[in-house]
């Protein structure tokens, strides 16, 4: 593999994360597109990424707890009756 | 993010007023997504609560100041995102120097002991709790938030070059994270 190639995989791989995650504009897309369509080590690196991208999604959203409401207003009504002039 | 027909903005300079129940929609409004963002982006996901009551009571605060130049949005994130950080230094006194490694413990995040159904999501939190805070509030704002590179580097005041680079750094050390399957007990 030549330096040259080195450089551009390494250019690449760098994008990766903005790919999968839509961040790059159309014409950065295609030319990693095309990288990844002749180089089989770029394209495990995006299949990684993907996965870990993918992984993310499983990390749900909570509700906080309803008890949190009450205590927010209360903190709010102290620290207003503790700086009142 | 819209509720009734009045705008977060509206709410605010409604709340600036004096309508109490106009602060009580943007709880309604943006506790969930601030509460989620510090479960993940802070180094204990415990703490999430106190942050919380922290964000809202400095919104309280700022309310006077407040100018309806930016989205809502942003403000209290920006707002949160200060609250974090300042808890983030408060931990790291006495302990080690502040730098962008600083809040790299492990995370001891007690939901993942009381969720054991929902392993993937738990080895994801702790993996994502064991990043640098600033590689961790990218990850965090772009795919939970669906902030964009650009929205990213203007609320933390970098290039969006560099957003790009911190989730590379992100995104590889997660993988690390997820692939040895140390669930962030120790350091890879």
């Amino acid at each position: 593999m030549s330096d040259e190639h080195v450089k551009l995989c390494h250019e690449v791989r760098i994008q990766l994360p903005a790919l999968v995650a839509g961040q790059l504009d159309a014409q950065a897309r295609a030319e990693i597109e095309r990288h990844l369509s002749f180089c089989p080590g770029c394209q495990f690196e995006w299949q990684a990424n993907e996965l870990v991208w993918r992984c993310l999604t499983e990390c749900e959203d909570v509700d906080p707890p309803a008890e949190l409401r009450k205590r927010v207003f209360e903190a709010i009504e102290e620290h207003d009756r503790t700086h009142t002039e | 993010m819209e509720e009734g027909h009045r705008t977060d903005e509206e709410l605010m300079l409604a709340y600036q007023r004096g309508e109490r129940e106009a602060f009580e929609d943007l709880y309604g409004r943006y506790a969930k997504p601030i509460y989620n963002f510090f479960r993940r982006a802070a180094s204990d996901a415990g703490a999430a609560d106190d942050l919380l009551q922290k964000t809202f009571l400095k919104l309280h605060v700022a309310r006077r100041v407040y100018r309806p130049e930016g989205s809502f949005r942003s403000w209290i994130f920006t707002i949160a995102r200060n609250v974090l950080r300042d808890d983030a230094r408060q931990r790291s006194r006495g302990r080690v120097a502040e730098t962008d490694e600083f809040d790299e413990q492990v995370s001891t995040d007690p939901v993942s002991r009381v969720r054991p159904s929902a392993e993937i999501g738990l080895m994801v939190t702790e993996a994502l709790g064991t990043l640098p805070l600033t590689q961790r509030e990218v990850i965090v704002l772009n795919r939970y938030h669906g902030m964009n590179y650009a929205e990213i580097g203007e609320l933390l005041g970098v290039s969006e070059n560099a957003v790009k680079q911190r989730a590379f750094q992100a995104m590889r050390r997660l993988r690390q994270r997820l692939s040895t399957g140390e669930e962030g007990r120790g350091r890879g």
